[in-house]
C-alpha cells in the first residue's frame, strides 16, 4: 500500500515495447538498475509499468535496443496537478489552508473542565485565566505542571488535577476533596431556652438535663435544657456543667401578613432592542454591529454561540449582547387576581420559612385597606425551639 | 603442492559456488526462482527462457510472467509444465 502510495506521489507510466527483441531491451535496463513493474506479455508486445523519473532516462536504451516504446497511460500526482495547472487559485487556497491549519493548531482553542460536582465551573474558568490558560493562548507559552500547581493553591477544593494538551484542546481533569463535616467543638456551657411560646411535642436532647416533658406547655425563655449534670464519678464532683446539646420540638402559632398593592408600577420590556455582535477568532473580537445603549432602563442578554465540529469546539464563535429597553406602565390588579397572587406569594414563603419544619394548620385572612390587599396567615408549626444561652461560671469546665 | 591444497578448497566449497552453477528454487510448480541468471532471452506467457553462465533454462508451462527480475536474480510465476537445461 505504502509503495503504492509513494508511486502514485513520484508519477508512473504504463508503457508497452514491441520490436524484433524486446527482451534484449529487459535486460538492458536490468543492466542499468531501472526498476519496473507488471511486465506482462501481450502477444508481441510487452506491457509493465514504470517511474516518470525512469522513464525519462530510458530513450537511448531503447534505441540500443531497436525497440519501440510507447506510453499508454499517465498515472501518479504529478499528472494530475498538471491538470490544473492553470488554476492557480486553488494551489494556493491549499496551501494557505495547511498554513492556517498548522498556525491554529499550535494554539489552545477550548478549555473543557471534567469532575467539577460541586465547584462552579466559572470560577475554574477564571482561576485558570488568573494561571494563564484560556481559549486563544500559545500552547508552547503554556506551562501545564506548573498551571496545575497555581490551581491546586488556588482552589484549595482540589484533590487532584491533570491537564492533558489534546491536540488543540486543553482537557481539564479534576477530583474534589471530600468535605468534612461539621463537628461541634464548643465545649463552654450553656443552657438550651425556649425561643417562643409553644406545645412541647418532641425532645431530643444530646447533652445536658431535660427541664420540660413532653405535651408541657412553655413559654418564651423558658429553661429547656439545662447545662447542670450530675457527676458520674468522685474526681468530677457531685455536679458538672455541660454545653447543653439538643432539638426540642414544639407546636408554635405564628402570624404573618403580606400585602400588595392593587395599582402597580411596572417595567415592561419593549419590543425593541439593540443588538451588539462580535466575531470571535481565538482571543480576537471583533464587532460587527455597533449601537449606544438606549436608556438607563436597561438589561443585557448575553448569548455566546461557538461552532462546534464532531464534539470539539472550535475557535470561531459569534458574542451577541441584546440590550432590552424597559417602560413604565401603570397596572391595574383585579381582586381575584390579586387574590390568586398573594396566595401564591404565601405559599413562597411558607416554603422558604417552614421548609424543615412541619406545618400542622393554616388559616388565611384577607383585607382590603387603602389600595392594597392584605392577608394574615396563622400557622400552627411544628419546630425546634431550643435556643442556646451561655452561663458565665467561674469553675474550670471539663 | 600448491595446486593440491588449491583443489581440496575448491572441493569443500558447495557445488554451485565450485562451478559457478545458477541456482533454482521451485515452490510448487507455481514459482520459480533462478539465482544467477545473466539475461532473458525469451518471454511469452507460454515460455521462459533465462540464460545463465553455465546454460540456457527454458521453463514451459501457462500463463507464465515474470515477476520479479534483477541483474542476476529471476523470479518466474505461472504454471509450470515443464523445465529444460539447454547447453
Amino acid at each position: 500500500m505504502l509503495i503504492k502510495l509513494i508511486r502514485w506521489l513520484r508519477g508512473y507510466i504504463i508503457f508497452s515495447v514491441s520490436g524484433s527483441f524486446p527482451e534484449r531491451f529487459i535486460n538492458l535496463l536490468n543492466r542499468s538498475g531501472i526498476t519496473y513493474w507488471d511486465l506482462l506479455p501481450d502477444g508481441k508486445l510487452y506491457s509493465g509499468r514504470m517511474l516518470l523519473s525512469d522513464y525519462m532516462k530510458i530513450r537511448k536504451t531503447a534505441k540500443k535496443s531497436s525497440v519501440r516504446l510507447r506510453c499508454k497511460k499517465r498515472v501518479g500526482f504529478p499528472f494530475y496537478i498538471r491538470k490544473y495547472r492553470n488554476r492557480k487559485g486553488i494551489a494556493v487556497g491549499c496551501i494557505l489552508a495547511v498554513i492556517v491549519m498548522a498556525v491554529l493548531s499550535q494554539f489552545v482553542w477550548d478549555v473543557q473542565i471534567k469532575g467539577a460536582e460541586r465547584l462552579s465551573i466559572s470560577k475554574l474558568n477564571s482561576a485558570l485565566d488568573e494561571c494563564g490558560l484560556k481559549a486563544g493562548v500559545l500552547k508552547s507559552s503554556v506551562d501545564f505542571e506548573s498551571v496545575e500547581r497555581e490551581l491546586v493553591l488556588k482552589v484549595p477544593q482540589i484533590r487532584w488535577i491533570s491537564i492533558n494538551a489534546l491536540n488543540s484542546i486543553a482537557e481539564i481533569e479534576i477530583k474534589e476533596k471530600s468535605v468534612k463535616p461539621k463537628v461541634k467543638t464548643e465545649k463552654y456551657p450553656c443552657n438550651l431556652k425556649a425561643s417562643c411560646d409553644g406545645v412541647i411535642t418532641k425532645t431530643l436532647v444530646y447533652s445536658g438535663t431535660c427541664a420540660v416533658k413532653r405535651g408541657s406547655a412553655v413559654s418564651e425563655n423558658q429553661l429547656l435544657v439545662s447545662c447542670v449534670v450530675e457527676g458520674t464519678s468522685e474526681a468530677e464532683g457531685n455536679l458538672r456543667y455541660v454545653h447543653s446539646n439538643g432539638k426540642i420540638f414544639a407546636d408554635v402559632i405564628e402570624n404573618k401578613s403580606i400585602s400588595i398593592p392593587l395599582e402597580n408600577n411596572i417595567l415592561i420590556p419593549s419590543k425593541n432592542y439593540i443588538e451588539k455582535s462580535t466575531l470571535d477568532i481565538l482571543w480576537f473580537n471583533i464587532p460587527w454591529k455597533l449601537d449606544s445603549s438606549p436608556s438607563e432602563l436597561k438589561s443585557n442578554v448575553f448569548s455566546n454561540c461557538k461552532l462546534v465540529a464532531n464534539e470539539i469546539t472550535l475557535p470561531l464563535g459569534v458574542n451577541t449582547v441584546r440590550t432590552y429597553d424597559f417602560e413604565k406602565s401603570q397596572k391595574k390588579l383585579s381582586v381575584k387576581k390579586a387574590k390568586i397572587l398573594i396566595k401564591k406569594k404565601a405559599c413562597l414563603k411558607e416554603a422558604f420559612n417552614y421548609g424543615n419544619y412541619k406545618i400542622k394548620s393554616k388559616k388565611y385572612s384577607l383585607k382590603e385597606l387603602n389600595g392594597k390587599l392584605k392577608l394574615n396567615a396563622e400557622y400552627v408549626v411544628n419546630k425546634n425551639i431550643a435556643v442556646e444561652q451561655r452561663v458565665k461560671i467561674n469553675k474550670k469546665v471539663e | 603442492m600448491r595446486k593440491k591444497h588449491q583443489n581440496k578448497v575448491k572441493s569443500e566449497l558447495p557445488i554451485d559456488f565450485r562451478y559457478n552453477l545458477p541456482v533454482i528454487e521451485f515452490t510448487g510448480n507455481r514459482q520459480a526462482m533462478v539465482e544467477g541468471s545473466t539475461g532473458v532471452l525469451h518471454y511469452s506467457e507460454e515460455a521462459v527462457r533465462i540464460n545463465t553462465r553455465m546454460s540456457v533454462i527454458a521453463f514451459e508451462g501457462r500463463g507464465l510472467t515474470l515477476k520479479c527480475i534483477s541483474p542476476t536474480c529471476v523470479i518466474i510465476e505461472g504454471f509450470i509444465v515443464n523445465v529444460e537445461f539447454i547447453s
